[in-house]
């Protein structure tokens, strides 16, 4: 026991000591080779200017600012493209996961078809089909769009509608908005507690009445005027764009994505025990109800796991934008940045870290709602007991 | 039990072996490495014999060339290098050895190419390279004149009404990533006060597919690159360049520093093409000149008086065999970038200066 716990610590000491040398070596090598250039190491470049354009910025940004604030306008469109593809991905998975396990045929073979089809084409594939086939051969010229009315064009240059400019009451309606959902999700929490204790009372026409209050001081006050998207010689001078490059990268990365997550759905819903939908069954819940209320919450801690790292791979995978030029932040610094100033270990360095940080911060978040569940359940059948009335 | 624990060690003792032995492998060949590294940085590689005489003796000059821009340097059907660029390694080949089929072209990236040529691999570099101050202080080479003015150009659709850089005021512009170009590009925008939106695609061929489909009004690069790029489209009619030039690269061939008998040799092929288009002399009439042209400057560069060529420690018909064989500078151009290829230059800047471009052969006297 002593001698094989000995010989352990020894082999993993040298281990330890051969890896150090190793970086050591390289960092030594390095650091030669940099300094003898004349280059040095630093993070200074990042306050000078950056000089070039970048199409799509979510924060102000010209020329004449620096490095440094391309790298927050690669991240921010890098966050842009993975928020976006991961609710995409989230919502089709759902859908394309209950569908294979309905019952009617024609339903669950379209969701066999679907997945089977998309899960085996790599995923840059799928950006470069909706870019370059899509986009750049099946839409029409700019001048030729596409159009729904006046309010939507469809084009090579992508998809216009309409924007919504803020007027004065704007400002009382995103208050009202974000409370009136606040209102609507606690009146749900305060539903579920009330069945908890086996009062059973109508709630939902207080939330309906609360949209249809909305609806109407919208109607009243009109938060937003609507400007129709209008033709100029290059470009839309009104309306809201949703270029190419995004739309390939979302879409692409969402249908991908959606296909693993599908399946995790599925394998997870098959995982509740048959017992608890027997159960559902003999209690009279329709079909809809042991869904909603049996078995997707229990199939949601078996899911979450898998459905995290497909995430995880989807914000990874917004790095082949750069092949359709989706400005993101493998595309801006560690491409354009990288290449205008040189600084290949600071920028690749800078740029692993925020992908890690990015993803852990996913996984944090998944964890801490995947916990949060399985807490409540947990505590639902140890102290709040139902009253027998 | 105890066998699979000693069997267990013994792995682990192999597995560390290996680690260190590659860790000091890799630390000694580093340190032998160096003194190469240093020595490759000098001019002649072989000390002792000069570029002239290796040449002569391997029987062949080896040239640098691009690994396939269509009109400058790429193989043809048969395998054969073909291109502006390769002319004029078969005008040298021409003047030394007196065979124009004589060279062996090395296909070289950008980034190997000052490498190929500092550490001898190659006798001249003729791709497309410009030539700038740090090239020719830091180097260690010698830029020996310049075969081609190229500059920042912009392609646009010829239906599109754009006809000038002025127009380009609100247009969509692709470029490809991380090169200068796409500095020039906004310095050029900011400058005039114009908007305009930049796709940065990582390739060149993608940034002129995204014009080809409209998804661009323009693509902007070096203007010999997107002749180049054009006559990849479906209808390369349809697209035109804009007159503007928005950058200076001057494009020549470039030779290893400290070997001026060589230089000038190369400096020298590229000015006999250029005079030889001034006095009228095509690779058809170079006989009947050289019999009865009664100019002196032509019978210099023919060979038929005086000794020029012999100061350059070459045969005096070398001025002729260049003609003879390659043709002046002006065929050279037609039959590979102008109107009889089909990437359909205009001579532009590199007409003859006295044709109104600013192409100048200094004088043969």
């Amino acid at each position: 026991m002593n001698r094989t716990k000995t010989r352990s610590i020894t082999i993993q000491t040298a281990i330890i000591i051969v890896l150090i040398a190793i970086f050591t070596f390289f960092g030594y090598n390095y650091i030669r080779n940099i300094t003898s250039r004349n280059i040095g190491i630093g993070f200074g470049f990042m306050r000078e200017t950056a000089g070039f354009s970048i199409s799509q910025t979510l924060i102000s940004y010209t020329e004449s600012d620096t490095f440094g604030r391309t790298f927050v306008i690669g991240l921010l469109n890098t966050l842009v493209a993975s928020i976006i593809g991961i609710v995409l991905a989230t919502l089709l998975g759902f859908l394309i996961g209950l569908m294979r396990l309905s019952k009617n045929k024609l339903i669950h073979n379209v969701a066999v078809f679907y997945v089977e089809t998309l899960r085996n084409i790599p995923p840059l594939l799928h950006v470069l089909f909706w870019y370059q086939v899509v986009f750049l051969n099946v839409l029409p010229p700019f001048k030729e769009s596409f159009k729904l009315g006046d309010w939507l064009y469809i084009n090579v240059r992508g998809i216009t509608i309409p924007s919504f400019i803020p007027q004065t009451s704007a400002t009382s309606f995103r208050i009202l908005f974000f409370v009136s959902i606040v209102a609507i999700f606690y009146i749900g929490y305060v539903k579920k507690k009330m069945v908890l204790r086996g009062v059973h009372k109508k709630l939902w026409p207080l939330q309906l009445a609360i949209i249809l209050a909305l609806v109407l001081f919208t109607a009243i006050a009109k938060p937003f005027q609507i400007v129709l998207p209008e033709i100029t010689k290059f470009k839309f001078s009104s309306g809201t764009t949703i270029r190419p490059e995004l739309f390939s990268v979302v879409v692409a990365l969402g249908t991908y994505t959606s296909t693993y997550i599908s399946e995790a759905v599925r394998s997870s819903i098959i995982a509740v025990p048959k017992g608890q939908l027997e159960a559902a069954k003999s209690l009279g819940f329709n079909r809809y109800r042991r869904l909603q209320l049996i078995i997707i919450p229990q199939a949601m801690r078996t899911m979450i796991p898998p459905v995290t790292n497909q995430y995880l791979n989807l914000i990874k995978n917004t790095s082949l934008g750069m092949a359709v030029a989706y400005p993101d932040l493998t595309s801006v610094f560690a491409g354009t940045t990288l290449n205008q100033t040189g600084r290949a270990l600071e920028v690749m360095s800078l740029v692993m870290l925020t992908y890690l940080s990015i993803s852990l911060v996913t996984s944090l978040l998944m964890n801490w709602y995947n916990r949060s569940i399985i807490n409540k359940k947990g505590e639902l059948l140890e102290k709040e007991e139902v009253p027998l009335e | 039990m105890v066998n699979k624990r000693s069997r267990r060690t013994a792995l682990w003792g192999l597995f560390l072996a290996v680690f260190v032995t590659i860790a000091l492998a890799s630390c000694g060949s580093s340190k032998s490495e160096e003194p190469a590294a240093a020595e490759s940085s000098t001019a002649a590689p072989e000390t002792g014999k000069s570029t002239l005489e290796l040449v002569k003796e391997r029987g062949k000059v080896i040239v640098g060339v691009t690994a396939g821009i269509p009109g400058y340097s790429a193989p043809d059907s048969e395998g054969i290098w073909q291109g502006f660029d390769v002319d004029l390694g078969r005008a040298v080949a021409a003047a030394v050895l007196g065979d124009p089929d004589a060279i062996e072209c090395r296909p070289l990236s950008a980034k190997e190419r000052f490498t190929a040529l500092q550490s001898g691999e190659i006798d001249v570099l003729v791709r497309v390279t410009t030539w700038t101050a740090t090239r020719d202080s830091q180097l260690g080479v010698n830029f020996s004149g310049v075969n081609y003015y190229d500059g920042q150009g912009f392609m646009v659709a010829k239906g599109s009404g754009i006809t000038s850089l002025a127009d380009l005021d609100g247009a969509t512009v692709a470029v490809q990533s991380g090169t200068t170009t796409e500095l020039n590009l906004s310095d050029y925008f900011r400058k005039n006060n114009m908007d305009f939106e930049l796709i940065t695609f990582e390739k060149n061929d993608q940034a002129s597919a995204a014009l080809e489909a409209g998804r661009a009004d323009a693509v902007t690069s070096d203007q010999s690159q997107l002749y180049a790029l054009r006559t990849k489209f479906k209808e390369p009619e349809n697209f035109i360049m804009l007159p503007e030039l928005i950058s200076k690269e001057p494009l020549g061939p470039v030779v290893r520093q400290g070997d001026d008998e060589w230089f000038n040799i190369v400096k020298w092929a590229l000015f006999a093409m250029l005079n030889a288009e001034e006095y009228g002399i095509t690779s058809d009439n170079v006989d009947e000149m050289k019999e009865t042209s009664d100019n002196p400057n032509v019978k210099r560069l023919l060979g038929s008086e005086g000794g020029v060529w012999e100061g350059f420690g070459l045969e005096n018909n070398a001025g002729y065999n260049i003609i003879k064989y390659i043709g002046n500078y002006g065929e050279s151009f037609e039959r590979n970038l102008g109107s009889g290829s089909p990437l359909n230059i205009s001579r532009g800047l590199n007409a003859l200066w006295t044709k109104g471009g600013i192409q100048y052969g200094m004088p043969i006297r």
